[in-house]
């Protein structure tokens, strides 16, 4: 009888320790990092800013201040005595000018340095190059291989091949904001603002005290604060949700601005743009 | 299910248990050996650091800042304005003022940088006369200097001149053919008008010989009835009434006519003169496009003319520059005694530009106090206001970084500690990779307010 029992009993504790063990493991899975599945060893970082000071940017800067200090004399003897449409046909002729020397000086440089990137991430198997100030820990730095680089004489040769496809995207935030239903809003906020300080400037004269003038600034923070979350935080939230819905069906990791963005890396501007129209 | 099945399942879910709950000890066991060793890293985080530093027992502080940074930023929006003529004269004169001394702080400014740059170049001939490393290598690097900018400088002047009065003769060439357009679209329209207004005048004229030639019968009758002597004064009254109805009739009808043609004439006139106006802005905008291009084009042309000559002057003053560089920097005490003399130099240039910088803010002050109290009402200085918030804004700045050190720090305890290799702090928008915010949050909120800092080695 024991037996008997022992023997019906035991399919049921075997199903009993077979659900514990299935929590256990949901458990231990739970408490496994899931970003063990992911590999970041084709993200790479680079210091801007340190190139930027390198010494062929800083000779191109201070060359850059010079033109346009000269610019800037020539300009104020052309003005002397001339009409005020001449006056700003010269201005407009100068602007040219400072921008085309701008340009002059500084695309090759760029232009160098965009290839000593493109080439350092292209020997170390990187699929995307973002910018250091958006990394707050760890990454794969190549500022000091890229000012190497840079500090060689000779051509930087630009890899033939293209980066290959990263789970990083990158989104244009300038083609957003162009779009109506943002421009409109961004529109409607500036002009809440300017009529604000209108109203703000008559309200305060000569003869409001101090303690008066501070209570109607702080009402005027107020103010432009309720109207930011009134008609940009939607604009905001919306375009966050839009980037997120993509980046996921995509299967990204993440999605950086581009302006960020250095090398490689997938462009889901369009794809936002369109989920946000 | 028979007892022999029943067991062989039994066994078969045993060893599937066993083997899952490996399995899962295993996971564990990496869980928590990965807490305690630091494995190898691979994942991907990002944090809010808004969010973060939000969290941060120095933000009160931090925010506190912002707050009078915004505040100020609004009081320089809503300065007072003067009203009555008195307050916008004072206002006008403290304007002028206020420029005039910015104008000689500059000067100033610009005096005592030359000054200062003169005095250590003297120091330096002197140091390289003494240094009998490379005789007279001090003056010959300073008359160098001198010599290619005065060369440079030419260079540049010399091309500036031509191009401007190019430009000037372009400039006269373009208002003398505007202005000839002008004149002949003018005439144009003038001739027009007047071709219409002499074709509308020779139609009222036909117009009122119609009308005359329409009520002839009429008048001649009236006119012989009212020649009869024997006619009684009623009658004639009545006929001489009947006879200047048709005179006001026709002149009516004659001046209406005339209104008609002057509104047509007025509008055919707006209509030339909005067309011609048109041409002319096309012929203009041609002028100015053909004449930037021209100037572009000359400019070019020297451009080149210049980088070349340039590029002569400045390959042989590197030459010199060189040589002359390579013995100075054979003598290490030469190097030091030069840095000593720079940094003397900028010392003393610093002590004299913050105390003129003093003066001059009480300068300021003193302006804005003296043209208050002529015009009754308190002006502001927005320059005085912007200073006050930089300072300000520097202040958050140091704070700000004080936050972001130990932000830093906690964010690479949480990512060593879960294995994460980077850590985002400014993303567009979020897909599979791990949200830190809350975890670094909490432990940012627990730091101390005071302490101290340490930056990690992140990146």
């Amino acid at each position: 009888m024991d037996m008997q029992r022992q023997a019906s009993a035991r399919p049921a504790k075997v199903r009993r320790a077979l659900i514990a063990a299935a929590a256990v493991t949901a458990l231990a899975l739970a408490l496994t990092p899931q970003v063990l599945a992911t590999d970041v060893a084709d993200i790479g970082i680079v210091d801007q800013a340190a190139i930027g000071n390198l010494n062929q940017f800083q000779a191109a800067k201070a060359q850059l201040t010079q033109i346009q200090q000269q610019l800037q004399s020539q300009f104020q003897a052309a003005i002397k005595g001339k009409s005020a449409a001449d006056q700003q046909r010269i201005s407009t002729d100068f602007q040219t000018r400072l921008a085309n020397a701008q340009h002059q000086i500084f695309d090759p440089l760029l232009g160098r340095a965009n290839a000593a990137i493109a080439q350092v991430a292209a020997n170390k198997g990187l699929s995307v190059v973002v910018d250091k100030q958006i990394v707050i820990f760890g990454g794969l730095d190549i500022t000091k291989d890229v000012t190497d680089l840079l500090n060689a004489p000779g051509q930087v040769v630009p890899p033939v091949n293209t980066p290959a496809p990263s789970e990083i995207g990158y989104v244009d935030r300038s083609q957003i904001d162009a779009l109506p239903k943002m421009k409109a809003a961004s529109d409607q906020f500036v002009q809440f603002q300017n009529q604000l300080r209108q109203q703000l400037s008559s309200q305060i004269n000569n003869k409001t005290p101090v303690d008066q003038r501070q209570k109607i600034l702080a009402q005027y923070q107020t103010q432009m604060s309720d109207e930011r979350t009134k008609v940009l935080q939607p604009m905001v939230d919306q375009t966050d949700k839009a980037i997120s819905s993509v980046a996921k069906s995509k299967g990204l990791l993440l999605v950086v601005n581009a302006e960020n963005r250095v090398y490689g890396g997938t462009d889901v501007t369009a794809d936002v743009v369109k989920a946000l129209q | 299910m028979s007892g022999s099945q029943s067991r062989t399942a039994a066994r078969g879910f045993a060893a599937l248990a066993l083997a899952l709950t490996a399995l899962a000890g295993a996971g564990c066991a990496k869980t928590v050996d990965m807490l305690n060793s630091r494995p190898a890293a691979h994942g991907i985080a990002y944090v809010d650091i808004d969010k973060v530093v939000q969290a941060h027992p120095l933000h009160p502080e931090l925010q506190a800042l912002e707050d009078q940074i915004t505040l100020l930023n609004a009081q320089s929006v809503s300065a007072p304005q003067a009203v009555t003529p008195a307050q916008r004269d004072a206002q006008a004169g403290l304007e002028r003022d206020l420029a005039t001394a910015e104008a000689q702080f500059e000067q100033d400014m610009l005096h005592k940088r030359e000054f200062y740059q003169a005095q250590e170049q003297a120091a330096l001939t002197n140091m390289y006369r003494g240094g009998g490393v490379s005789p007279q290598s001090g003056d010959v690097l300073t008359a160098m200097r001198g010599e290619f900018g005065s060369q440079m400088q030419q260079l540049q002047a010399s091309g500036a001149k031509t191009l401007e009065a190019y430009r000037t003769s372009l400039f006269k060439e373009d208002t003398a053919h505007l202005k000839s357009v002008q004149q002949l679209l003018a005439a144009d329209v003038a001739a027009k008008v007047r071709a219409k207004e002499s074709g509308l005048v020779s139609n009222e004229t036909t117009y009122q010989v119609q009308l005359a030639h329409q009520d002839q019968d009429q008048r001649l009758n009236l006119k012989t009835k009212l020649e009869n002597l024997s006619l009684s004064p009623q009658d004639r009254s009545q006929y001489a009434a009947q006879l200047q109805d048709i005179e006001t009739r026709e002149e009516f009808l004659t001046n209406q006519l005339k209104t008609k043609d002057n509104a047509e004439l007025s509008a055919y006139e707006k209509t030339l003169q909005s067309q011609a106006a048109a041409r002319f802005d096309a012929e203009r905008t041609a002028t100015e496009k053909q004449t930037s291009s021209k100037l572009a084009s000359r400019e070019a042309e020297m451009n080149v003319a210049f980088q070349k000559q340039a590029t002569q002057l400045s390959q042989k003053f590197n030459q010199r520059l060189t040589d002359v560089n390579k013995a100075i920097a054979s003598d290490p005490a030469l190097q030091q005694k030069r840095q000593a003399i720079e940094n003397q130099t900028q010392v003393k240039f610093e002590a004299d530009a913050t105390a003129a910088m003093t003066s001059y803010r009480d300068t300021r002050k003193a302006l804005v106090d003296k043209y208050s109290a002529i015009a009754h009402m308190q002006f502001q200085d927005d320059q005085a206001i912007q200073t006050q918030i930089d300072g300000i804004a520097a202040q958050r700045r140091d704070l700000y970084a004080k936050i972001l050190d130990q932000v830093q720090q906690q964010v690479g305890e949480v990512a060593q500690a879960r294995g994460i290799a980077i850590v985002f702090d400014s993303v567009a928008g979020s897909g599979s990779a791990v949200d830190l915010t809350d975890q670094v949050a909490k432990a940012v909120a627990a730091l101390p307010s005071a302490t101290p800092s340490s930056a990690p080695s992140g990146g």
